[in-house]
């Protein structure tokens, strides 16, 4: 199976590098989103990092320390010890307050430092631009500094324009409920199922990953378990300019069910897609 | 019109009670055709086509193949026959005669009616095929209310006389609304289960995980899961997006089977031939387009779409081997 947790309501299955760097999360709901910030958190313990993370005050009980579920004991023990912590928002967001509060981190000796912070609930009362000159220097510290950083937002309030601006933020890594998509060194890495409810997510990361490359965008499919028409539909739509340019999309190591998927819609004979096999 | 300018599908009917009758209506046909550059496909019983290449002698355009097997999957044989016609015309040949005759299916109703539907809806999708198959059939082994119905699918009979347009020919919509096979019995009964409705795309992937573990516990083999899994995808996103909310998903397990219903809130749409006409990838498959309908047809043996009291129903039927092997 792959990495990306449950579809729908499970937890995280896993946390390992995939939730390292400069990490967009999508949710849909709050219980998606706690479950993915609690293996974000668990994550960072595990390496030692300092983990702080900024959120709306909640309701008693309704914190992500509370429904770590397995997880609470260890997140416990990280508070009292001064490994893990919660920032009010407002402390967070001050332009140049991310910096700052790394340095602290540092300065105290932890090897490394993990920010995470509820994005879309700022971003609400202030202006977008101003925001994302935020996520800009957020994005600064993950590539200059030993900082990883997870950026949540919620799915319902992130129109068109503004999922293409994140996306263009992120575009080392980004995750929702179902799929979740990080560049690597052999092309971008996708991890889990597309379909209708997602594609436009897709169609943004190929459309901006066609636009930053010189011929070849390289898509690793080894772990891509579903494709919809939908899904087929944007990839085609998202790289054509590209294609028509010269460019070539390659789909690599696609799995049976999507494989059949590609060939018996056609896409692999349209003009720019190779369809290959074999090892990512 | 000379016959050399024909480009688009034939499809006759060649309704014989001997052999002589058969080589009388057909070697004419196929003489001409090799002589303007047609290549033959020969896929009637052997001693058919052995007294078909008998009379005509050798030659390099005629191959000759199995009898025609009733196809399980009405969508997937067109996709087929679209494929060897495309094959034969990139070597050279001007257009592809098929003489085609039914496998041997006895007396199973539903072969028969299954049959039926696909010779109806070849005259939808293969319209613009370079193709004439001529489909014969013997009329003293076929009981007469098959003849019938077989009969009022071709355009076209091919006689001793040659070709004539079939006066009981029913345009294929109409024939296919005659021939719904309808409700499968097992519908009847309570469904192995009944997945939550459905109102957003959002949980259309949650349904999926769902249905795979319902199959998952039935022990159907993985691909089959996998078709079946997609084909269900497109159906409930037609009905959240063209259709109208709630979509409601039931799954039946009669033995060696599964029967699929997805079932909208909406009006539908009356069209039988929907979803067999191939989607252009270079179109990128807009919306609307039929595609996913198309893509369930290719990956489930039978679908159908039928309004219904509850909305709109499309039934996906497909053979599902009784254990994982």
């Amino acid at each position: 199976m792959s990495n990306v947790h449950g579809v729908g309501n499970g937890a995280p299955r896993s946390h390992g590098p995939e939730w390292d760097g400069h990490l967009l999360l999508l949710h849909r709901s709050e219980s998606e989103r706690l479950s993915s910030l609690a293996a974000w958190i668990y994550r960072g313990l595990d390496r030692g990092d300092k983990v702080i993370y900024a959120e709306l005050p909640r309701a008693a009980g309704e914190s992500v320390l509370d429904v770590a579920n397995g997880w609470g004991v260890y997140f416990a023990a990280a508070v009292a010890d001064g490994r893990l912590a919660a920032l009010p928002l407002e402390r967070f967001y001050p332009q140049g307050g991310q910096e700052e509060i790394v340095d602290q981190a540092l300065d105290a000796g932890f090897p490394s430092v993990r920010l995470a912070a509820e994005s879309s609930a700022t971003w609400a009362t202030g202006s977008l631009s101003a925001h994302l000159d935020i996520e800009r220097t957020v994005d600064r510290l993950c590539r200059t500094r030993a900082v990883s950083a997870l950026c949540q937002y919620k799915y319902s309030t992130t129109e068109r324009t503004v999922l293409h601006e994140l996306v263009a933020m992120h575009r080392d890594r980004l995750r929702d409920s179902a799929l979740s998509m990080a560049a690597s060194s052999h092309g971008l890495v996708l991890d889990g199922e597309i379909d209708r409810g997602n594609a436009d997510v897709f169609a943004t990361v190929i459309h901006l990953a066609s636009a930053s490359s010189v011929g070849v965008v390289r898509l690793d499919l080894a772990a891509l378990e579903f494709m919809d028409v939908a899904a087929c539909r944007q990839l085609l739509y998202a790289s054509r300019d590209f294609r028509q340019a010269g460019g070539r999309v390659v789909l690599v190591a696609p799995r049976a069910s999507v494989d059949l998927t590609l060939r018996l819609l056609g896409v692999d004979q349209v003009a720019g897609i190779d369809l290959v096999g074999g090892q990512p | 019109m000379s016959a050399a300018a024909v480009t688009h599908f034939i499809h006759q009917g060649l309704f014989f009670s001997s052999p002589e009758e058969l080589l009388a209506a057909a070697l004419p046909l196929l003489r001409e055709g090799l002589a303007a550059g047609d290549a033959v496909i020969l896929a009637c019983r052997d001693e058919y086509a052995a007294l078909l290449v008998d009379a005509i002698g050798p030659h390099p355009r005629i191959t000759r193949l199995p009898p025609v097997r009733v196809c399980a999957r009405t969508a997937t044989a067109i996709e087929d026959y679209h494929e060897m016609v495309a094959q034969r015309v990139a070597v050279g040949a001007r257009r592809v005669e098929v003489v085609g005759e039914p496998n041997d299916f006895g007396a199973n109703p539903d072969a028969w009616a299954e049959c039926s539907r696909f010779e109806a809806i070849c005259n939808v999708t293969l319209a613009m095929c370079p193709l004439t198959s001529t489909c014969t059939f013997d009329v003293g082994a076929l009981p007469e209310p098959v003849i019938k119905d077989l009969a009022s699918a071709h355009p076209f009979l091919l006689t001793p006389a040659g070709r004539i347009r079939n006066e009981r020919y029913v345009d294929p919509a109409t024939f296919l609304r005659r021939f719904a096979a309808g409700p499968d019995p097992v519908e009847e009964t309570s469904p192995t289960v009944a997945f939550a409705a459905v109102t957003d795309l959002h949980q259309v992937a949650a349904l999926r995980n769902q249905l795979r573990a319902a199959l998952d516990a039935h022990e159907v083999d993985l691909p089959i899961m996998a078709d079946v899994v997609a084909a269900v995808q497109e159906l409930v996103v037609n009905g959240l997006v063209h259709g109208r909310p709630p979509v409601r998903v039931r799954l039946w397990t009669p033995p060696e089977r599964l029967v699929c219903t997805v079932t909208d809130a909406g009006p539908g749409f009356d069209d039988p031939v929907a979803g067999y006409m191939r989607p252009d990838p270079d179109d990128a498959f807009s919306p609307g387009s039929g595609t996913g309908l198309w893509l369930a047809r290719q990956l489930c043996d039978r679908v159908e779409t039928a309004r219904t009291p509850a909305g709109f129903t499309v039934r996906l039927i497909t053979s599902a081997p009784a254990a994982r092997t």
